[in-house]
C-alpha cells in the first residue's frame, strides 16, 4: 500500500451511485481509511449507509464525534453535521452554518483533510450540482496531497468537477471505473 | 487573519480569565475556526484589538454570542422527540429540566412546544454563556428562514396538534413568534453551566454543545451533567455525541437518540 494517510472522497447526492460503485469495486485487501461527505438530505438520517453497506467492500460506518480513525475503515459524514479531520488522527462533528446550502460541507472535510495529512492525503471529487468541494479539493493540492476529479463528460451532474478544474490543476481526470482501478493499484 | 498556536492559547487564556469559559479546553480546530469567524463578525483586524474587547462588557457579550453555535432548526432530529416523549410518559410529575447552555431560541422554542403538546408540565431552567441570547430569546421571535424545516420536523412528532397553534404573528405581520404565555414557566441565567452548583433535573437537554469541547472538558462537562441529574433524571447529547467518561452513574436508555439516564 501507498504511503497515503487516507482517501477523502467528496460528491453530492447524486454521486451515491458513483460512490457505491467505486466501494463494491475496490479489493478487500485496500487498507487506506476511505473519509467520504456526500450531500444528503438532513432530515433523513438513515438509510444511505445502510444502502452503502449493501455493497460495500467494507463496512462503512457513520462516525461518532472524536471517533479515532482505523486504517481500513470507511466513514460517511453524517446527515446535518459538518465533518472534520483534526490533527490528532480523529473526527469531530460539528453543526455549524451551513457553507453552499450544504451540512455536510465537502469543503470542510477536504480543506480539514488537507491541513492534517498534507502531503500524505489523497483527494477526489466526483459528481455533483454545487461548488462545494472545489476549495477543499484545492486545498489538498496546496498542500502537496494528491488529487483526482472525476472526467465532467461522465458525470450526470458535472458542476461540481467543473467548478474544481476551474480553481485548480488536480493530478489527474478520470472516468469513475478509472478511479477505482488506480485506487486498487495503489 | 492568520494564527499562531502561541497566539491561539494566549488568547484563549485571556478569554477563559474574562468570560469565566475554559475556552482553554475548547477543541482547538474549533476554537480557531470559530475565533477566525467571530473576529470577522465583530471587524477585528489585529490580536491586540483583543485585550480592549474583552473589557468592554457589551463586546465581551458579542464574542460569546458569535462563539456559541447556534441551533440549526427547531425540533431538531425528530426521532429524538419523539423517544423522548416515551421515556417522560411514566414521570407523572412536573418535571425540572434543565438546557445548560442555550445558543439560540431553537431548542427551548422546542421544548416548550414539546412539553405542552404532549401535556406535560415542567419547571425550566436555562442557562446560556450570554446574555444576548437571552435577550433575543425572550422577544418569542421565530426566524422564519428555517420556518418550512420547523414545520416539517413537528410533522414528524406525530403530535395530534398543529405547528401553527403554537405560533402567532407579531402586530406588524413582518414575523411569526412563539404564542404568548409559553416562557412562563422558564428561568433564565446568564452563567456558563459548568460554574453552577450542582441541581436535581429529571431531564436535560445538552444537544451538540460537547461537540465544541476537547476530550477533557467533555469528560468533566458529562460528569457535572450527570451530577445534576435527579434519580433515573435523563441527559440527552446530540445523536452524534457519546458521553465519554467511563462511569456506572449513568448509561444508555436510548442509544440512537443519545438519552442516557442516572442509575442511582
Amino acid at each position: 500500500m501507498s504511503d497515503y494517510k487516507a482517501v477523502v472522497i467528496g460528491g453530492s447526492a447524486g454521486s451515491f451511485a458513483v460512490v457505491l460503485k467505486m466501494l463494491s469495486n475496490l479489493k478487500v485487501t485496500f487498507d487506506l481509511p476511505i473519509i467520504i461527505c456526500m450531500h444528503r438530505l438532513k432530515h433523513i438520517r438513515s438509510g444511505l449507509v445502510e444502502s452503502l453497506n449493501v455493497k460495500s467492500c467494507k463496512e462503512v460506518i457513520e462516525p461518532f464525534d472524536k471517533q479515532k480513525i482505523e486504517r481500513g475503515q470507511i466513514y460517511l459524514a453524517p446527515s446535518n453535521y459538518h465533518m472534520f479531520i483534526e490533527f490528532d488522527g480523529s473526527i469531530s462533528l460539528s453543526t455549524e452554518d451551513m457553507n453552499h446550502q450544504s451540512r455536510p460541507s465537502i469543503d470542510y472535510t477536504l480543506s480539514s483533510a488537507a491541513s492534517t495529512y498534507r502531503d500524505k492525503c489523497l483527494g477526489i471529487i466526483l459528481t455533483g450540482a454545487n461548488k462545494d468541494g472545489a476549495k477543499g479539493l484545492k486545498d489538498i493540492a496546496d498542500k502537496g496531497g494528491f488529487t483526482i476529479v472525476q472526467d465532467p463528460k461522465t458525470a450526470d451532474v458535472p458542476t461540481m468537477p467543473k467548478a474544481a478544474l476551474e480553481i485548480m490543476k488536480p493530478n489527474l481526470i478520470l472516468s469513475p471505473d478509472q478511479i477505482t482501478d488506480f485506487l486498487n493499484k495503489l | 487573519m492568520v494564527l499562531t498556536i502561541n497566539e491561539l492559547k494566549s488568547v484563549a487564556a485571556k478569554m477563559t480569565e474574562a468570560l469565566k469559559v475554559d475556552f482553554v479546553n475548547f477543541n482547538s480546530s474549533f476554537f480557531r475556526r470559530r475565533l477566525l469567524y467571530c473576529f470577522d463578525k465583530m471587524t477585528v483586524r489585529k490580536l491586540s484589538e483583543v485585550d480592549a474587547l474583552l473589557s468592554d462588557k457589551q463586546k465581551s457579550d458579542t464574542l460569546l454570542y458569535h462563539m456559541l453555535v447556534a441551533g440549526t432548526e427547531m425540533f431538531r432530529d425528530p426521532g429524538f422527540w419523539r423517544s423522548l416523549k416515551r421515556q417522560l410518559a411514566s414521570k407523572n410529575k412536573q418535571l425540572r429540566i434543565w438546557i445548560p447552555e442555550l445558543t439560540n431560541c431553537y431548542e427551548l422554542y422546542s421544548l416548550l412546544i414539546f412539553l405542552d403538546a404532549n401535556g406535560f408540565t415542567a419547571d425550566v431552567t436555562v442557562n446560556t454563556s450570554s446574555q444576548r441570547v437571552i435577550d433575543e430569546v425572550k422577544t418569542m421571535v421565530i426566524p422564519t428562514v428555517t420556518d418550512e424545516l420547523n414545520k416539517a420536523n413537528f410533522e414528524r412528532l406525530e403530535i395530534n396538534k398543529s405547528y401553527d397553534s403554537y405560533v402567532e404573528s407579531s402586530e406588524d405581520k413582518t414575523q411569526i413568534k412563539l404564542r404568548q404565555g409559553m416562557l412562563n414557566n422558564v428561568v433564565f441565567k446568564n452563567r456558563w453551566f459548568m460554574n453552577e452548583l450542582p441541581g436535581k433535573y429529571d431531564l436535560i437537554l445538552m444537544r451538540n454543545i460537547l461537540l465544541t469541547y476537547n476530550k477533557p472538558l467533555h469528560e468533566r462537562a458529562v460528569a457535572s451533567l450527570v451530577g445534576s441529574l435527579d434519580s433515573k433524571g435523563l441527559l440527552a447529547l446530540g445523536i452524534k455525541e457519546l458521553p465519554l467518561l467511563k462511569t456506572t452513574m449513568f448509561s444508555a436508555i436510548d442509544a440512537e437518540e443519545s438519552i442516557y439516564g442516572r442509575m442511582n
